[in-house]
């Protein structure tokens, strides 16, 4: 068949009707969306990042935690994210509104993320995770950070402050200290700002039993205080 | 120069068996350099693609390893295999095959050759800094799209120059009538400039708010794969099954139906990679649906190309570009099928965010289109370069090595994904317990990966050998005269 | 949601206007007797040079004993097809 136009043609609208319908559409439809202001509180919801935490979103990116990481939690019933307590209502367009780029994640090797900060805003906790996923969590398959930290010669005024405190097998030889170099401290900043549990009209939080339904062992390898559960076998 | 001008170059239509000896052999001669820069450039990313592979896939069950260098970290080791299997090898041989193909179709020789060779240097240079870019630290984190944006602008004008000499080459065909293998590379050709520009100024250069950006980027993800990898890969079975078993396809008619309903539901499906995201429902169910109508094509191709084959099955036997092709054609039954059924909600609840998605990725691109590339290699490589392959063996090697190692990747992981799925939306198990139950097969992955690796390194071989044969004095291809081609036109000439 | 009823009146529009374009189009090809000769495309990998019936790639598995047979199978194959021309 000789058709070359009509061809053309046909090539150019089938893929222009989903153009439309699943690129422009969304954009007219969210492009607007706005924060949600609290009547009572006057609270935004969402608020941009601020500084730290933005620059750790910059590492996150470039580490590629997306790659295990996924950021949003299923609606109720709908798998098991929030009975894992990976948050407390489903995200919605709206929780998004500030991120560049959005990091949905399609992967979870890892927990998702999206209310880390509420789960587990331990700096020192967080700071030990990244720089070996083996002293928190062993068993984890988490790949280890240790170019986000630097080994230094302790000085003549003892061990920094802000050095990690770790036991053997994990610690440095003796004489060194571990601490963690500015990026390692704004990721984890921005991991504390991880954080969706505000009401919102279009997805509320359900109040059941108070908050006895608070993410058990199985949301997290976050200490509650005590040493994080050992896996099983 | 003018349309009739530039046909005015070449010679009137011939009719007699000589001159269509002499014909293809003039074609084939046309594409030696272009193709072979294609072909030979895309190899050489296929080999670093799967040295990245196998560093990724080991990284995930031997989390220390290589874990001190930022360069090397799991994060950009595979987006860094990404871009240079898509990008580099799958692409690059796509758009070698398709240069082949329209040259036969259209039956003139290839023209504006360089063209072609400027377009070659602009893609491996883009995506060299792109690479580069991903392993430094610069990719973007949106799947598929992960190239930093000071490298695509190389890539889409190297896109633009083939676009534009897929277009002349098109204009001045001297076989009027169209085949559907041309179908399917004009539209592959128009299609994805379009996806790759909306996504570099909806993501990268003008970014979109929010979640729009996922809805960008699972458009265009899932049509690199629909109407980019798909009609290519679809465009070659269509012509080397008849071509090599020497019957055409059983119903033209179920060819054309193929082609207009892939046209109009695959590029709907994107947001089926969202189901239970933060989206409102009407974009995910529009694809889910879009994704259920996807039987229609797969099925009629299916169909298609099974009775084609039928009682013609023994010819696998002799033809290696058969049977990465035959291979290749079922592979996209079989994930175009497992694709519909993770679309499903009920479905997509368990395998989303698993193993299995990765498995589904592979066994299309790798099982699909990367077989359908290699079996179209095997047969496009001794026509243009007039030489045969120097080692039987070494193809049976590749190609035994390959249906293991994908069955063995596979499977395995398909399976997991499952099991994985269902431990995940289970709460009382600790994720601890969730991920020492992939870790098993995560091994195996790694096996089956060496696999393929070896396999690669077979065909690298015969091709190493090969060009040094090109290089060498002529020798008259003794195997290609069984296949009755342009060897006695051009001795005779 | 007001402003999606421009796009929603193009979409809405286009599901009645597309079926009837593509009936038109199907009368008008089978009017002017193109639907009769669509199978003939399914020719145009073939040619004189390789007709249907020839195999074209035998690469593997053939002793080079045969090779001489198979050249001869060629030659025949296009000599009837010179004959009949
Ligand atoms: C290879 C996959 C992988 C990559 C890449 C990865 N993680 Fe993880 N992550 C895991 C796994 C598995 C766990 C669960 C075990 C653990 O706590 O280590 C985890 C756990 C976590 C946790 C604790 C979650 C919780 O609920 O207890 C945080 C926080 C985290 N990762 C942050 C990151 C950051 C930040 C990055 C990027 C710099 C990253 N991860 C990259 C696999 C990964």
């Amino acid at each position: 068949m000789n058709y070359g136009p009509l061809l053309f043609l046909g090539i150019l609208f089938t893929l222009a009707s989903s153009w439309v319908g699943l690129v422009l559409m969304p954009n007219r439809q969210l492009g607007t969306l706005t924060p949600h202001v609290n009547a009572t509180t006057s609270a935004i919801y969402p608020a941009a990042r601020a500084g730290e935490a933005q620059q750790g979103a910059e590492t996150y990116r470039s580490l590629g935690c997306i790659y295990c990481h996924s950021q949003q939690v299923r609606p109720e019933g709908f798998g098991g994210d929030i009975a894992r307590g990976w948050g407390k209502r489903r995200t919605v367009s709206r929780d998004y509104l500030f991120d560049k780029p959005v990091q949905l994640g399609t992967s979870r090797t890892g927990p998702d993320l999206t209310n880390f900060g509420e789960r587990n805003g331990a700096v020192d906790w967080n700071l030990k995770h990244l720089y070996n996923p083996q002293i928190t969590s062993p068993g984890s398959i988490m790949p280890a950070y240790p170019f986000l930290f630097e080994k230094r010669r302790i000085g003549k005024n003892g061990a920094s402050t802000n050095a990690l405190a770790l036991i053997a097998p994990f610690a440095p030889e003796a004489g060194y200290e571990i601490v963690p170099k500015m990026e390692a401290l704004q990721l984890v900043e921005y991991l504390r700002s991880l954080k969706t549990s505000v009401d919102l009209p279009e997805a509320s939080i359900k109040k059941t039993e108070g908050d006895a339904a608070a993410p058990d062992a199985s949301a997290t390898n976050a200490p509650t205080g005590a040493p994080a559960p050992a896996p099983a076998k | 120069m003018s349309v009739p001008a530039l046909k005015a170059l070449f010679p009137g239509d011939v009719q007699d068996t000589a001159g269509r000896r002499a014909q293809l052999a003039e074609i084939d001669a046309s594409c030696r350099w272009p193709v072979l820069y294609f072909f030979l450039s895309g190899l050489g990313w296929l080999l670093l693609g799967t040295l990245l592979a196998l560093v990724t896939s080991m990284k995930l069950h031997l989390p220390d390893f290589l874990a001190e260098s930022s360069w090397l970290t799991f994060g950009r080791v595979r987006p860094a295999h990404l871009n240079t299997v898509i990008y580099g090898f799958a692409s690059q041989s796509a758009i070698g095959v398709c240069i082949w193909l329209m040259c036969r179709l259209c039956r003139v020789p290839l023209m504006a050759a360089g063209i072609i060779l400027a377009a070659n240097v602009f893609w491996n240079l883009g995506l060299t800094v792109g690479v580069v870019g991903i392993l430094v630290g610069d990719s973007t984190a949106i799947e598929w799209l992960e190239m930093p944006a000071y490298a695509t602008p190389i890539l889409f004008f190297s896109y633009a120059l083939i676009a534009v000499w897929a277009i002349i080459t098109f204009r001045l065909r001297r076989e009027k009538q169209l085949y559907v293998s041309q179908w399917y590379l004009l539209a592959a050709l128009l299609w994805f400039p379009w996806l790759y520009s909306t996504a570099q100024i909806m993501l990268l250069i003008q970014p979109v708010r929010g979640v729009v950006q996922a809805a960008v980027n699972w458009w265009f993800a899932h049509n690199v794969l629909g109407l980019w990898f798909t009609p290519i890969g679809l465009a070659a079975i269509y012509y080397f099954i008849p071509k090599v078993i020497g019957r055409p396809i059983r119903s033209y008619y179920l060819s054309v139906l193929g082609f207009w309903s892939l046209a109009l539901f695959y590029n709907w499906n994107g947001l089926h990679h969202l189901v239970g995201g933060p989206l409102p429902a009407w974009m995910i169910t529009i694809s889910v649906v879009a994704s259920v109508m996807m039987l229609i094509p797969v099925i009629a191709v299916a169909i298609n190309h099974h009775y084609t084959m039928w009682g013609h099955f023994h010819k696998l036997r002799y033809s290696p570009t058969l049977r990465f092709i035959v291979v290749g054609a079922m592979c996209y039954t079989l994930t175009s099928l497992q694709g519909v059924a993770s679309a499903l909600r009920s479905v997509s609840e368990v395998t989303h965010f698993t193993h299995h998605t990765i498995a589904h990725a592979h066994l299309g691109m790798y099982g699909f289109f990367t077989m359908v590339m290699f079996g179209s290699i095997y047969y496009i490589f001794p026509r243009i370069t007039l030489r045969e392959w120097p080692s039987q063996s070494l193809i049976s090697a590749h190609f035994w090595a390959c249906l293991l190692g994908l069955v063995l990747y596979v499977v395995p992981l398909s399976y997991a994904g499952v099991l994985q799925g269902l431990a995940m939306n289970t709460a009382e198990i600790p994720f601890l317990k969730v991920v020492a139950g992939t870790l098993p097969f995560l091994q195996l992955r790694t096996l089956a990966g060496l696999i393929l690796a070896a396999g690669h390194v077979a065909f690298f071989a015969n091709i190493v050998w090969m060009l040094c044969r090109v290089l060498g004095p002529y020798q008259q291809p003794v195997r290609m005269i069984l296949t009755g081609t342009q060897q006695t036109a051009v001795a005779g000439k | 949601m007001l402003n999606m009823s421009l796009i929603g009146m193009i979409l809405f529009g286009s599901v009645l206007i597309l079926p009837a374009a593509a009936l038109v189009a199907l009368r008008w090809a089978g009017r002017t007797g193109q639907l009769a000769h669509a199978e003939r495309a399914a020719l145009l990998p073939f040619d004189e040079a390789e007709p249907v019936g020839l195999m074209t790639d035998k690469t593997l598995g053939v002793p080079s004993g045969a090779v001489n047979q198979a050249v001869s199978e060629v030659t025949s194959v296009n000599l009837s097809l010179n004959s009949k021309a």
